[in-house]
């Protein structure tokens, strides 16, 4: 058996090197494929969204029940749905409704477990005991079950639904924003700043809140995919988006399931949209990972 | 050994090729509504029925109670009167002559006969019933008293109160006579009794268990062997059955199945024998996997849903206001498109009570034809030129039904700048807010579908007075005609006031119906006798004419 030992005075001093946070992420983009793939598929979604009145070639609620359940055609590329209205159109649209429930639900749910996790990681004590169980109470029940239940009792409908999974996604962000608070409020600089007199909001903006924000944008980016998946399903349940606003999960649910047989294409197009979405918003939390945590960076 | 495990950037890179794959390999079937006809009746078979054999079905209802006080929903119904019997009933597919034979026959009742005054029932119950050989009951014989309890019961509390509260009284002068004294004169009185909510509970399980939440024992041909919610319901052959022989088969089992592609899936492979299908396109699909099964093109006598309106308040309290929004709405198109012309363009009252062939458009009335501008003209008049918001809120019964709001949204939108927000909600929370008939603006309403009688369509569904009236009519011509039709014993005179009731409902849009599918009944090639009559569904409140089925193999 021999021993190695390692003199760290003997090591060459070599100079920092800082790396923004956008370069990271442009770098780890052009160096993985698939992470580059993801970007250009939520620019791409994104971008459907934006100038989803610009790119659909019909009105999506505009019925013709003449040509209903009309197989996919140069005039239809995706067909047409149970009262003739156009599903490329609707997809597209779909992609507003989907992407704004997303977006908003995942920004309310992560500002407000961002802040929960601020004060109960910095201040403990019994604010956070309080706190912290209430999320443990909100934890305990199924993420689905929960939404269900709030939207149940506030009448279905996008905006209620979008409610329901913020208040799904705050525990655990306030969770990982908690652990990740009290271990940077551990660092010299934090007691350094507390020492010679700063107030507490300015420590926590500027020492402590930007050491929290890459976990939590990498794991809104994956509860991105997951909020478009809860509000499919609320649709699917009929507790969403209601009729006849063209939500992904809706199309899925209401045309999409009951012609699955007799027009497939109801349930593949939008099917295959929330697939998309949801793919590549996790791959894209992957890569922020990739890009932003300096143990994977370099792999 | 290499490593099998997928992390999960390989499993989403799979994924992401998946559904490539499975976009270009999905291929895009064509949508195919293949002309093809049906019988509307199919005939009971002339050979020899063959006893023995398990019979099931996969159903979208589940009972939500099995407490027949308590519910007329048809997930109950679809076996209660398998379990049970009535006093009078229709006819059973083997013994009718054709869907509209509703001649009543006697079921417990051998006879039975009306006073002049139509005021007085008596019934002579058949000899020789026995309850089911179950405890409590143990296969006692059946007798009066227990008609007069079952009555009265009905009479105190649950669903059927309005019905059963215009008896007075009920002698028992032996034990298999039963004599029932009305309030006010009842020509159609026995009709009520063979609605098939109206079933036989015997009273040893009332008194044991406070309720019938948790034993259904009756006199009917089978027993209930098992009920577990949500799963399936078994019934075994009773072999103490009066009528002698039936029913043909040993079990039948009613398999909850809430999920249609699920129903059909079960059909498909044998395990479900019985299917009820809303569409030739779905028969066409069916018949392509399973070429041999029987179909029956079923023509409906009228329909059960429609679009019901707050009337009691503004805007719908005023009639140019309803006469506007029926004139807005495009029947023949939803009938020629969501249900591919095999549907009737809606009307509440079976038009076999009131004339010969189902009604045309035109018999429909002038409130009732496509006239968008005469629409927008008539709410301009009412004082809403310029259209209004209003809600409306359904459940969805099946799924052309949600394509059927939709589409009148978008008619009242664009005739008559009338915006209608859409919520769907689930079963219990429609069920409840819609029967309670305090809500505002309109809902995709129903009336019961159990009904086959007259009296339990017109008086019962339509009078300002009834708990049943769910439509929330209230018209005086309507009241003084209802009533005026149960205390006529004449026939023709009948059909002359059930004509004047619909005409009043049509002039006045008090019902706004809606088309209806007809449907098609289909059941696996070795059933025999199980053909659908008017308003009696083989799978749902017709269920007792399983008692007459056989399997043919």
């Amino acid at each position: 058996m021999s021993t190695v030992t390692a003199h760290v005075e003997n090591f060459p001093e070599q100079p920092l090197q800082t790396v923004s946070r956008i370069r990271a992420l442009w770098i780890t983009i052009r160096r993985k494929p698939l992470g580059a793939a993801s970007a250009a598929l939520i620019a791409t979604l994104v971008l459907t969204a934006i100038f989803a009145d610009v790119l659909a070639p019909y009105d999506p609620l505009s019925a013709q029940p003449e040509i209903r359940l009309a197989r996919p055609s140069q005039a239809h590329p995706f067909g047409t749905d149970d009262i003739g209205r156009d599903v490329l159109s609707r997809v597209i649209h779909g992609a507003r409704i989907s992407l704004w429930v997303g977006l908003l639900a995942v920004g309310i749910g992560t500002v407000a477990g961002m802040i929960i996790g601020l004060v109960c990681g910095y201040w403990e004590g019994r604010l956070d005991l309080m706190l912290q169980r209430l999320m443990d109470a909100i934890q305990a029940i199924p993420g689905l079950i929960l939404a269900l239940a709030i939207v149940s009792i506030l009448q279905p409908s996008t905006t209620n639904a979008m409610l329901a999974i913020a208040v799904v996604i705050i525990p655990g962000n306030s969770r990982i924003v908690r652990g990740a608070v009290m271990s940077a409020k551990q660092n010299r600089y934090v007691e350094a700043a507390q020492a010679i007199g700063c107030r507490h909001p300015r420590i926590i903006a500027t020492h402590i809140l930007p050491n929290v924000t890459a976990p939590i944008l990498i794991i809104a980016s994956i509860w991105l995919g997951n909020a478009i998946l809860i509000e499919a399903s609320l649709s699917f349940l009929g507790l969403g988006t209601q009729p006849p606003d063209p939500s992904w999960g809706l199309m899925l649910s209401s045309t999409g399931r009951a012609y699955m047989e007799q027009a497939p294409w109801l349930a593949i197009f939008p099917g295959l949209a929330i697939s998309l979405a949801v793919l590549g918003f996790n791959l894209f939390g992957d890569t922020l990972r990739d890009a932003w945590d300096p143990k994977l960076r370099n792999r | 050994m290499p490593s099998t495990r997928v992390d999960r950037r390989q499993f989403l890179t799979h994924v992401a090729w998946g559904t490539a794959g499975l976009t270009v390999a999905s291929g895009v079937r064509p949508s195919r509504a293949v002309a093809a006809t049906y019988p509307d009746w199919i005939a009971a078979s002339t050979k020899p029925p063959k006893r023995g054999g398990a019979l099931a079905r996969a159903s979208a209802w589940d009972p939500p109670v099995i407490d027949p006080r308590l519910t007329q929903s048809v997930g109950l119904f679809q076996f209660a009167g398998l379990v049970c019997n009535r006093l009078v009933r229709h006819p059973f597919a083997d013994e009718a002559s054709g869907p509209g034979d509703l001649a009543l026959k006697g079921d417990l009742a051998e006879s039975w006969q009306g006073s002049a005054d139509a005021r007085i029932w008596t019934f002579k119950l058949r000899k020789g019933v026995k309850w089911q050989n179950v405890a409590p009951l143990n296969g006692r014989e059946l007798t009066a008293a227990d008609i007069k309890y079952c009555y009265e019961g009905y009479a105190k509390e649950g669903v059927q109160t309005f019905t059963f509260q215009e008896i007075e009284g009920i002698e028992t002068p032996d034990k298999h006579t039963v004599r029932i004294h009305l309030k006010t004169p009842n020509t159609l009185f026995p009709h009520n009794l063979a609605e098939p909510v109206a079933v036989i509970f015997p009273k040893e399980v009332l008194e044991e268990d406070g309720d019938l939440k948790k034993r259904m024992i009756g006199t009917g041909p089978f027993t209930l062997k098992e009920h577990t919610r949500k799963v399936r319901v078994v019934l075994a052959r009773n072999p103490d059955y009066f009528d002698a022989g039936r029913p043909y088969v040993d079990q039948y089992t009613i398999l909850s199945t809430p999920d249609a592609a699920t129903r059909l899936a079960a059909f498909r492979t044998g395990q479900s024998d019985i299917i009820w299908l809303a569409s030739l396109s779905e028969v066409e699909t069916l018949r392509k996997t399973n070429p041999n099964a029987i179909v029956q093109a079923y023509h409906n006598t009228l329909t059960p849903f429609g679009v019901a309106l707050a009337q009691d308040r503004p805007p719908f309290n005023d009639v140019r206001v309803r006469r506007a929004i029926s004139m807005a709405v495009d029947r023949q198109k939803q009938l020629d498109t969501v249900f591919e012309g095999h549907g009737i363009l809606g009307w509440g009252v079976p038009y076999i009570y009131y004339q010969d062939k189902a009604p045309t458009a035109k018999d429909l009335g002038p409130w009732w034809q496509y006239k968008p501008a005469e629409a927008k003209k008539l709410l301009a008049e009412a004082g809403h030129p310029n259209g209004f918001q209003t809600t409306l809120f359904y459940y969805e019964y099946f799924p052309q039904m949600t394509s059927q709001v939709q589409l009148v949204q978008q008619d009242l939108k664009r005739n008559l700048n009338v915006d209608v927000k859409i919520t769907k909600l689930d079963y219990t929370s429609y069920y409840g807010r819609y029967v309670e008939g305090k809500w505002d603006g309109m809902s995709w309403g129903f009336q019961s579908g159990h009904a086959v009688g007259l009296d339990e369509r017109t008086y019962h569904y339509m009078h300002s007075k009834s708990t049943k009236n769910f439509f929330r009519v209230n018209d005086t011509v309507v009241d003084e005609l209802t009533t005026k039709l149960r205390q006529t014993s004449d026939r023709a005179e009948q059909r002359k006031l059930a004509g004047k009731i619909v005409e009043r409902e049509y002039d006045q849009v008090l019902r706004m119906w809606m088309p209806y599918s007809n449907g098609f009944l289909v059941v696996q090639p070795h059933v025999r006798n199980a053909a659908a009559g008017a308003m009696r569904r083989t799978d749902a409140y017709g269920s007792p004419t399983i008692a007459r089925i056989w399997l043919d193999k």
